[in-house]
């Protein structure tokens, strides 16, 4: 039986179709000026038919409605990806970084092959709409296994702790444009299986998974966090922001998987209108800075913090946009990422009041005072990326000389920058129609009563505009006979106007070094056996502990099972047989 | 969502009244220390000295310098719409705690961006400890919406001061509660033990060291919000946790009972600014990050407070 | 009112569980002690029984009074007046406070008695004291800490005998004492209180 490649039009869909249409516009007007910069070694035509099939594969994920399209498009759009990480051949470690996240991309795919296989052998078909059929026949046993196989196989795609670390290899040796759709866009997809095999084919999970997933939710978001604020690299830093994002994401998943197993429906509808407004908001915010970075990479080739600065003269569009994307990022008033921010916080207090079980209680306040200090982090390393990069004093020679950026990307930061402005404003709007659809989701019906008052942030936006004219209109006239003379910064009479006097991207950290540095493995040391010098270095510490640990075990296996090889051929053919028999022998009592 | 015009007449006296509660707050620092001090009305001349001065602009600073001031000023005369200060009502108005919180949020960040856009150690220094600072009490904050929401099932201050006036007896978890968030308030607002508001001096600055290169009206201007900033997060926690004697209907007694017990309270408050300003000196940077993690253990045992005894 | 009491013990056990110097973890002691002093006061004028406040006045007397002089003195000939090193810093020992007495009361839900809880409370605040700490002062503090709550645990229990009390209050005093004479002793010896030196006895 040939399957069929259906394309539903479900609403789940047509959302994340939507976000991925939505972020591929700017950034394929931005790859149109971006692809100056690699014309002369690598190839064009190239990066933009990879590009094409790239997007191409992800709307067919996300528009699939069987498992053999989905899982054949999965493969198409890691192979793509794949072949864009290592588009700069040229430097070794890149490849180093691609065959990483290679490898990390087919045991995920791996892992979702055997979880389609599962779904057959319980439902009978491959047909999405015929497994949502099934959904309430499913055992408790069964539940288990489905969602173990979607965590591991949609979670090494997503980037949750522990199986994140190819994210911050993977994502900084891309090419910007690359990166900004592979970290706005690929990890949604991700998310979108995730939800729609959690959701939609199992219905409600049991309580321990719904526990899971908020612990591995918070503990992302808390890890890479805190990792991205000791980051000098630019694009690293972006990269541990992404997997903090996600783990937030993944945390109101887990709230809202423990609200519908209390059987809690309005919380429930609330925690996965978050989540996805969330997808959304963090799509637009998180391409904005990474095309940001790509244009101060293309200007003055080097993405060290440390090494720039004062690039507001020279890169005044990049600049804007820049600060319209941080603040984005920082849940200020009235962008976009305040409002998902705010309904993320909600859900969690709103699940606190409506559970009756302590431990869960517990573990929910828990998890909203770190989801907190995670919020307040993110402004800090965001702070830190855009104030240590664009303002003050260029550091070095690399920040002084600042080659022009084609117009084309500017607007495609331009664009991104609008629709972070106007997603934040006309939330109000978005929210609802959101929550229309997870509540004919999840059954409720009747009005939704956790979603008044919303139209509060219009509001708030009108007012604050009328009184910044206000007060600019009094500037205005205040300032007439007024003497203002520019001149050299005052710095308490001690200026020296020297770059180096200023503030570095690891002296602005210092103190959140100091007391969570043991996290990030956060190790200073200084020589001075000619000249003086300080080196401070960060590492991944599941990288070192889990990473490098199971394959010392897999190398000391593969010693072992190598002296069953001799080379000979007869012996080959032999293995060849023996697992064929076996394997006959397994489908015929399996089947 | 109705918006009743005596709102407006409260916010506004209180964008034109913060800088006398200032002077009255430094003029009660000065009688506990034993000298004459400067008038109440001082902080108002110390502006209109400002505004009619010029200004000197940094040659490396940016757009940033030349907007920020203005927008940090009106993000904190917006805050004062937000909230009731001696009449309140259970109308559906504006008022959401959330919007409320992350409006200061405009002003940290234009305020820590000014900091590193002045080119100078002094710039950076601050902005680093505040970011840090204000990282830290984030989890304060969060633990008070969750605390009041627990209470009164509401997110509007305006609903929680209605609500919260017809307790007359205070239990132990609502007092916990005051306590912490009376240190958050401190944090935010760089005062004792984390910053020190009165000296120029390298060691013990944040706040001031962040605007040490602006002059003339930018600097009233920061300087004004930097007032208005103190007295709104005092009239939360006066009208959330001990709104006693608010005024909650429209008649000219319970107008001027809400008035004066207003004023009283918020007498009382700066008294107890002033007293521990004046005892305890300015802690190291992490003997005072310790204290946030003290507080939030206190948040947790009036969280359990609340549910179990 | 007990309820108010109750909180007290709470705060200021928080509050110790962090400081350094230990004239602030005295006055939290004495915070403690007289707090838990006012609430058995307050039983026994509840209940009528004469046990109750001849502990109260007990306690009173000897953890509010005595004990602290004793403190003081031995703090006055050693010389010193904090703590700089902690094994388990400021931080963290604030954090984990927290979440033991987050969780003491999530598994004691089911009963309704506060004295319990709060007396399991005090119990991690003492043993804390005791192992993440290395002069051997704030040690003894965490003993006496950790019998306060064993005073308090008790007057959950339904029969109470005034022997048994009276012993305990005793067997404090007479800890007190002695610990304050060896300290004494242990400083002339080895020139500091500081436990990291007991590990050459080794040999």
């Amino acid at each position: 039986m040939l399957p069929l490649i259906n394309f539903q039009k479900d609403w789940l869909s047509l959302y994340f179709i939507f976000i991925i249409i939505l972020i591929f516009i700017p950034v394929a007007i931005y790859t149109k000026g971006y692809i100056l910069e690699y014309k002369k070694h690598y190839s064009a035509n190239y990066m933009l038919v990879l590009i094409g099939l790239f997007v191409a594969s992800m709307i067919g994920v996300v528009a699939s409605s069987n498992a053999i399209s989905f899982l054949v498009f999965w493969e198409l759009m890691s192979i793509a990806s794949f072949f864009l990480v290592i588009y700069e051949y040229m430097h070794k470690e890149n490849l180093k970084a691609g065959i990483f996240y290679f490898v990390m991309t087919h045991i995920s795919g791996l892992f979702l092959m055997i979880m389609f296989a599962f779904l057959y052998k319980y439902t009978g078909s491959f047909d999405f709409s015929e497994i949502i059929k099934f959904s309430a026949n499913f055992s408790s046993k069964q539940k288990y296994i489905i969602f173990i196989l979607a965590l591991f196989g949609f979670g090494a795609k997503m980037g949750i702790v522990p199986l994140h670390a190819w994210l911050p290899k993977a994502h900084p040796t891309a090419p910007s444009n690359v990166s900004a759709l592979m970290s706005g866009v690929m990890l949604k997809v991700a998310l979108y299986g995730f939800i729609r095999v959690i959701f939609i084919f199992l219905g409600s999970a049991p309580l321990i998974c719904g526990v899971i997933v908020l612990i591995i939710g918070t503990t992302t978001a808390i890890f890479s966090i805190l990792n991205a604020l000791l980051q000098n690299n630019i694009k690293k830093l972006l990269a541990y922001s992404s997997a903090e994002n996600i783990g937030l994401i993944f945390a109101a998943l887990g709230i809202s998987m423990i609200l519908i197993n209390y059987n809690l429906l309005m919380g429930a509808s609330l925690a996965l209108t978050a989540a996805l407004l969330h997808c959304l908001n963090h799509a637009i915010f998180k391409s904005l800075l990474f095309l940001n970075a790509g244009s101060v990479l293309y200007a003055t080739s080097t993405k060290n913090m440390n090494e720039l600065g004062g690039l507001h003269k020279s890169m005044k569009v990049t600049a804007i946009c820049t600060f319209i994307g941080t603040c984005a990022i920082s849940a200020i008033p009235p962008f976009n990422g305040f409002a998902s921010e705010i309904l993320i916080l909600r859900s969690f207090i709103e699940a606190i009041t409506m559970v009756s079980n302590i431990w869960i209680i517990i573990l929910i306040f828990s998890c909203g005072i770190i989801v907190a200090l995670t919020s307040g982090a993110a402004f800090y390393a965001t702070a830190k990326s855009f104030g240590i990069t664009f303002l003050g004093k260029p550091r070095s020679q690399k920040a002084e000389h600042v080659k022009t950026i084609p117009r084309s990307m500017n607007i495609g930061q331009i664009i991104l920058a609008v629709l972070a402005i106007i997603t934040g404003i006309f939330s109000p709007f978005i929210i609802s129609k959101i929550s229309y659809y997870t509540n004919n989701l999840l059954d409720i019906s009747g009005k939704n009563s956790s979603f008044k008052n919303e139209t509060e942030i219009i509001i708030f936006t009108m007012i604050l505009i009328i009184i910044t004219f206000i007060l600019y209109m009094f500037n205005r006239v205040n300032s007439i006979n007024k003497n203002v003379v520019i001149n050299d910064t005052w710095a308490c009479g001690y200026n020296s106007d020297k770059p180096y006097i200023q503030y570095t991207g690891s002296g602005f950290v210092q103190p959140a070094a100091k007391i969570f540095g043991n996290i990030a493995n956060y190790n200073k040391k200084v020589n001075y056996k000619k000249s003086i010098n300080i080196s401070q270095t960060t590492s991944d510490i599941v990288e070192d502990y889990l990473y490098k640990s199971s394959l010392k075990a897999v190398n000391f296996l593969t010693t072992k099972i190598l002296k069953i090889n001799y080379g000979k051929i007869q012996l080959h053919i032999l293995y060849i047989f023996i697992s064929l028999i076996i394997a006959l022998i397994l489908v015929l009592k399996f089947v | 969502m109705k918006y009743n015009l005596f709102y407006f007449f409260q916010s506004a006296l209180i964008v034109c009244l913060s800088p006398l509660f200032i002077g009255i707050l430094k003029k009660m620092k000065s009688t506990l220390r034993g000298y004459k001090g400067s008038s109440i009305l001082q902080p108002y001349y110390d502006l209109s000295k400002l505004l009619k001065k010029g200004m000197v602009i940094s040659n490396r600073s940016s757009f940033i310098t030349t907007i920020g001031p203005l927008v940090i000023l009106a993000a904190a005369v917006t805050t004062t719409f937000f909230i009731p200060v001696f009449y309140t009502s259970m109308e559906n108005t504006i008022g959401n705690l959330f919007i409320l919180m992350f409006a200061f949020g405009i002003v940290k960040i234009f305020t820590v961006l000014i900091g590193l856009d002045s080119a100078s150690t002094f710039g950076g220094m601050g902005s680093s400890r505040e970011s840090f600072i204000s990282m830290m009490a984030e989890p304060l904050i969060f633990f008070l919406i969750i605390f009041l929401y627990i209470e009164t099932k509401d997110f509007n201050v305006f609903h929680i001061s209605f609500i919260n006036s017809k307790i007359v007896h205070f239990d132990t978890a609502h007092l916990i509660a005051m306590v912490t968030f009376s240190i958050g308030i401190l944090a935010e607002n760089a005062r004792i033990p984390f910053d020190n508001p009165e000296t120029h001096l390298e060691l013990t600055m944040m706040h001031e060291a962040m605007i040490l290169d602006l002059s003339g009206s930018d600097l009233a201007y920061v300087e004004l919000s930097s007032y208005i900033k103190l007295i709104v997060y005092l009239i939360i926690l006066i009208n959330c946790f001990v709104p006693i004697g608010i005024a909650t209907t429209f008649t000219a007694t319970a107008l001027l009972i809400g008035f004066i017990t207003f004023i009283f309270k918020l007498l009382f408050c700066l008294l107890g600014i002033a007293i521990i300003e004046t005892t305890l000196a300015k802690s190291r940077l992490f003997r005072g990050a310790e204290l946030f993690p003290a507080m939030i253990s206190l948040g947790i045992v009036a969280i359990t407070l609340i549910y179990i005894l | 009112m007990i309820e108010a009491l109750l909180t007290i013990i709470l705060i200021s056990s928080i509050f110790m569980s962090g400081f350094r110097r230990i004239k602030l973890i005295t006055a939290g002691f004495i915070f403690q002690s007289a707090a838990i002093g006012l609430i058995v006061l307050k039983l026994g004028y509840e209940t009528g029984k004469v046990d109750y406040y001849i502990l109260g006045i007990l306690t009173i007397v000897t953890k509010v009074i005595i004990i602290p002089l004793i403190i003081n003195k031995s703090v006055k000939k050693l010389k010193i007046n904090r703590e700089m090193e902690l094994i388990v810093n400021g931080f963290v020992s604030y954090i984990i406070t927290g979440i033991g007495i987050m969780i003491a009361f999530g598994i004691l839900n089911k009963s309704q008695d506060n004295f319990l809880k709060t007396g399991i409370a005090l119990f991690i605040i003492g043993v804390l004291l005791m192992v993440a700490r290395k002069k051997a002062i704030t040690q003894m503090i965490g003993f006496l800490i950790f019998e306060n709550g064993i005073v308090l645990f008790e007057t959950s229990l339904s029969k109470m005998s005034l022997v048994i009390e009276a012993g305990i209050v005793f067997e404090g005093l007479m800890l007190a004492l002695i610990m304050g004479i060896m300290i004494f002793h242990i400083n002339r010896t080895f020139d500091s209180i500081n436990t990291d030196f007991f590990e050459n006895l080794k040999e």
